[in-house]
C-alpha cells in the first residue's frame, strides 16, 4: 500500500513539474514577445535589458515581469510615456523592494498618467501654451514637455487630489498673464510640486492658489521646487496650521517679497508675520530675559523688589 | 548650583536620544559689557539695588534644543551664567538656568502647553527660583494670538544678611497679546501679576507693550515699555519695603497704616544685527524712573550694554546625517555637490542611470565635499544617494530643505529638473 502511495505521489509531482515547466516556457515566450514590442514602442532597450537582468537576479517571476511590460506597453499604446513604468520597476528592484509591491506602484503610476493625459492633452492645444512653446529660447520640445507634464500631473492623481483642482491649476497657469512670462520648466515645476504641498490632500484649493501666486510672484523652477520643503519646515517650526503658513507665504508673495527671501523666511519658521514658534536661530529667548520683565522667575508681581526692598 | 549639572545632563540626554532628528540644537556663547546705575536693569540679575552703579560683563553659555512633530513642540534650554562687575567692591554673580517650554496644538486656533524653569544665582548670598506655568494660546487669526498663563513660582534665598534661609511661593497670572500687522512689524502687549491680589489689581501688576521691526537680513530693533505698580503698607524693617520684598520678609516684619503706591516706568531699546551665520552683535539701551507717592524725589536709572553672540549647531546624531545636495546647472552639464562627513563611498543613483547602484560615483573634491558631473537631457529626474561601506549599502536621507517626492515605496526621492 505504501509503495502504491509513493508511486501515485511521484506520478502526481512529475505531472505538476511538467506542466509548470510548460507554463514557464510559455510565459518566457510571452515575455520575449513583450520585450520586442516594448523596444518597438520606443522604450529604451538598455532599460528593458537592465530590467530583465535585475528581474532574474532578484527572482522576479516571468508573470510579474510580464505585468510590468504590459503596463508599459499599455501606456505607450495610449501615447503616454511607457518608459516611466519600466523606470519605476527598475527603481524598485534597485531598492530591494519585493516584486509584489512593485507591481501596484507601476499600476498606480499608469493610472495616474492616464487621468493626467485627459487634462494635459487639451491644455497643450491652448493657443497660450502653443505660443509659449514657440517662443525663442524655449529649450524643451513639445513632445518632451507633454510627457513631463503628464508625469508631473499624475503624481497629483496618485495622491487623490480631485481632478477639479488639478483642472483649476491648469486653467490658471494656462493664462496668457503667466505663460507669457514663464518658461516651460517653470510651469512643469509648478505642476510637479502641487502634490507635495502640505495642504494638497486636505485643502487642495489652497495649494493650487499658492502655486498660482508663486508663479505670479516670480518663483522660477528651482524656487518652486523648494516650496514644498520650505512650507513643511515653516509649518513645523512655527507650529501653525498648514493653511496659515500658506496664507503667510502668499501675503509675502503679494507684497513683492523676493522668492529667495520668502523661502528663507519659511525655512526659518517666520511665517509672513505670523507668531513665530520656539525658533532657536539667534536664540529667541535671550538669556537676559530669563529673570526680568514678565518672567515669573523674578517673582516680580508688580515690581515688588523696589527701592524699599 | 546642584541643579545646573542635572539640567545640562537632562538636556544632553534628550537631544542625543534622537529629538534632534526632528528638531534643532544650538549652543551659544553670549558675552556683553555694559554699565548700569541699578542692578535691577542688569541682564538676568533683576535684583533691586540702586547703589550698585558699575560696569559689568555678562557671559552665558547656553544650549537649546527644539523638537517638534505631530502638533507637539518642546524646547529645552540650559546653561551657565557668569556676571563679574568692574568694581572691586562688588562680587561676581555665578549661576545656571534651565528652561522648558512645551506646546501642543489642540486645534487650528488653540494650543495648550506648559512653561517651566529653574535658576540659581550665587553671590554673597544665593538665590534659587523654580516656576511652572500651564498656558493656553488662542490664535484669533494666524497672525494674532492671545495667551494666558497661570502657575506657581517658588523662591529660596540663603545667607541673605542675617537670615539663613527664606522660602515662599507665589501664584502668578499673565495675559499676553501678540500680533504681526505686517510681515516686518511685531507688536506685543501684556499684563502680569500675583493671583492673590488680582481682585484688587491696583495692589500690584506689570504691564508691557512693545513694537519691533524685523529687517530682511535678520536684524531687528525693538522698543519696549513697562509700567509696574505695587501698593503696600509701610514696612517696619529697614531692609524690607513691604510684604512682597525680595527676599521675602522674615520674622519681625510688621506693617503700619501708611499706604505706599510705587510705580516703575521703564523704556528699553533693543537691537540685534547678525554679521554672519555664527556671529551676531547686539546693543540695548534702557532707562527707568521710580515713583513713590510718599517720597519727595523720583529715582532715575539707566543701563547700556552691547556684545556679541557666537552660535553653533552641533551634530548629535550617531546615524548617517541627512544630506543637502546642491546643483550647479547649465544647459549642457549639471554638477552636484554634497557635504558629507561619514565613512564610505557615495554613489548617485537615479532615473538617469536606470537606478543602477553601480552607477555614478561621487568623488571627494575637498574635505567632506563630494561631487560629480552629469550631462542630462531636458526633463525631470528622480535620484537618491547610496552610501557603500564594505558590504553594507545605505540610502542616505535628504534634509528637510531638499525637494523630495514620494517614490511609491514608502520612501522619498530627490528631484532635479533640467531645462
Amino acid at each position: 500500500m505504501n509503495v502504491l502511495k509513493h508511486l501515485l505521489f511521484t506520478v502526481f509531482m512529475g505531472g505538476l513539474l511538467l506542466s509548470a515547466d510548460g507554463l514557464v516556457q510559455a510565459q518566457g515566450t510571452e515575455v520575449s514577445a513583450l520585450i520586442e514590442k516594448a523596444e518597438a514602442a520606443g522604450i529604451e532597450q538598455s532599460a528593458v535589458a537592465e530590467l530583465l537582468r535585475r528581474a532574474q537576479s532578484q527572482e522576479m517571476s516571468n508573470q510579474q515581469l510580464q505585468q510590468i511590460l504590459e503596463s508599459a506597453l499599455d501606456l505607450s499604446d495610449q501615447n503616454l510615456p511607457g518608459q516611466v513604468a519600466v523606470d519605476k520597476a527598475l527603481e524598485g528592484l534597485s531598492k530591494g523592494v519585493p516584486a509584489d509591491r512593485i507591481i501596484p506602484a507601476v499600476h498606480n503610476i499608469g493610472e495616474g498618467m492616464r487621468q493626467a493625459a485627459e487634462i494635459v492633452d487639451p491644455w497643450m492645444k491652448r493657443s497660450e501654451v502653443q505660443q509659449m512653446m514657440g517662443r525663442t529660447g524655449q529649450s524643451m520640445s513639445q513632445n518632451i514637455f507633454r510627457g513631463e507634464m503628464i508625469r508631473a500631473a499624475s503624481k497629483s492623481f496618485v495622491q487623490k487630489i480631485p481632478a477639479s483642482q488639478i483642472n483649476r491649476i491648469f486653467n490658471e497657469i494656462g493664462s496668457e498673464e503667466i505663460l507669457s512670462t514663464r518658461s516651460a520648466g517653470d510651469v512643469l515645476a509648478a505642476v510637479s510640486v502641487l502634490s507635495d504641498l502640505p495642504t494638497s490632500s486636505s485643502q487642495p484649493e489652497i495649494s493650487a492658489s499658492l502655486i498660482i501666486r508663486a508663479l505670479r510672484g516670480g518663483f522660477d523652477a528651482d524656487k518652486l521646487q523648494q516650496l514644498p520643503s520650505a512650507m513643511k519646515m515653516g509649518q513645523q517650526r512655527s507650529q501653525l496650521p498648514a493653511s496659515s503658513v500658506i496664507e503667510g507665504a502668499a501675503q509675502q508673495m503679494e507684497k513683492g517679497t523676493p522668492a529667495k527671501q520668502v523661502l528663507q523666511n519659511l525655512f526659518n519658521g517666520n511665517i509672513g508675520g505670523g507668531p513665530p514658534g520656539n525658533i532657536p536661530p539667534g536664540l529667541e529667548r535671550r538669556p537676559d530675559r530669563g529673570n526680568n520683565n514678565n518672567n515669573p522667575g523674578n517673582n516680580n508681581r508688580g515690581g515688588n523688589n523696589g527701592p524699599n526692598g | 548650583m546642584r541643579q545646573v549639572p542635572l539640567i545640562l545632563g537632562l538636556f544632553l540626554l534628550i537631544t542625543s536620544a534622537g529629538f534632534s532628528q526632528q528638531g534643532q540644537t544650538i549652543l551659544s556663547l553670549d558675552s556683553r559689557v555694559g554699565y548700569s546705575t541699578n542692578s535691577y536693569l542688569n541682564p538676568f540679575l533683576g535684583e533691586w539695588d540702586s547703589t550698585m552703579e558699575a560696569g559689568y560683563n555678562f557671559t552665558s553659555l547656553l544650549g537649546q534644543s527644539f523638537w517638534y512633530g505631530n502638533g507637539h513642540s518642546l524646547s529645552l534650554t540650559g546653561g551657565v551664567i557668569y556676571e563679574p562687575f568692574f568694581d572691586e567692591q562688588l562680587s561676581t554673580w555665578k549661576g545656571g538656568i534651565g528652561l522648558l517650554d512645551y506646546n501642543y496644538r489642540l486645534a487650528n486656533k488653540l494650543s495648550i502647553g506648559v512653561e517651566g524653569g529653574s535658576s540659581f544665582m550665587q553671590n554673597q548670598y544665593s538665590r534659587t527660583f523654580f516656576w511652572v506655568q500651564p498656558k493656553i494660546t488662542w490664535f484669533l487669526t494666524p497672525f494674532t494670538l492671545v495667551r494666558t498663563k497661570l502657575g506657581s513660582s517658588f523662591r529660596n534665598y540663603r545667607n541673605y544678611g542675617e537670615v539663613d534661609e527664606l522660602s515662599d511661593r507665589l501664584d502668578l497670572y499673565s495675559l499676553e497679546f501678540e500680533t504681526w500687522p505686517t510681515y516686518r512689524w511685531r507688536v506685543t502687549a501684556g499684563i502680569f501679576g500675583g493671583m492673590d491680589i488680582l481682585p484688587d489689581i491696583q495692589k500690584g501688576f506689570t504691564t508691557q507693550a512693545s513694537a519691533g521691526y524685523h529687517f530682511r537680513n535678520g536684524a531687528s530693533i525693538t522698543l519696549a515699555g513697562y509700567v509696574q505698580q505695587y501698593q503696600f503698607q509701610q514696612a517696619v524693617t529697614e531692609s524690607s519695603g513691604g510684604t512682597n520684598t525680595i527676599p521675602p520678609a522674615g520674622e519681625g516684619a510688621t506693617t503700619t497704616t501708611a499706604d505706599h503706591t510705587n510705580r516703575i516706568i521703564r523704556l528699553k531699546l533693543e537691537s540685534t544685527l547678525p554679521v554672519s551665520k555664527r556671529f551676531a552683535l547686539f546693543a540695548d539701551v534702557g532707562a527707568m524712573r521710580f515713583l513713590d507717592n510718599n517720597a519727595e524725589k523720583n529715582l532715575d536709572d539707566f543701563n547700556v550694554s552691547g556684545g556679541v553672540r557666537f552660535s553653533i549647531e552641533p551634530k548629535l546624531n550617531s546615524g548617517a546625517p541627512a544630506i543637502t545636495p546642491e546643483w550647479d546647472k547649465d544647459s549642457d552639464q549639471q554638477e552636484i555637490h554634497i557635504t558629507f562627513s561619514g565613512e564610505g563611498r557615495l554613489y548617485l543613483v537615479g532615473s538617469f542611470n536606470n537606478w543602477n547602484k553601480d552607477g555614478i560615483p561621487l568623488t571627494e573634491q575637498s574635505e567632506n565635499t563630494y561631487t560629480t558631473q552629469l550631462s542630462l537631457k531636458m526633463g525631470a529626474y528622480e535620484y537618491k544617494v547610496l552610501r557603500v561601506r564594505g558590504d553594507s549599502e545605505e540610502w542616505l536621507e535628504f534634509s528637510d530643505e531638499v525637494y523630495t517626492v514620494s517614490d511609491g515605496f514608502d520612501s522619498e526621492n530627490a528631484m532635479i529638473l533640467v531645462e
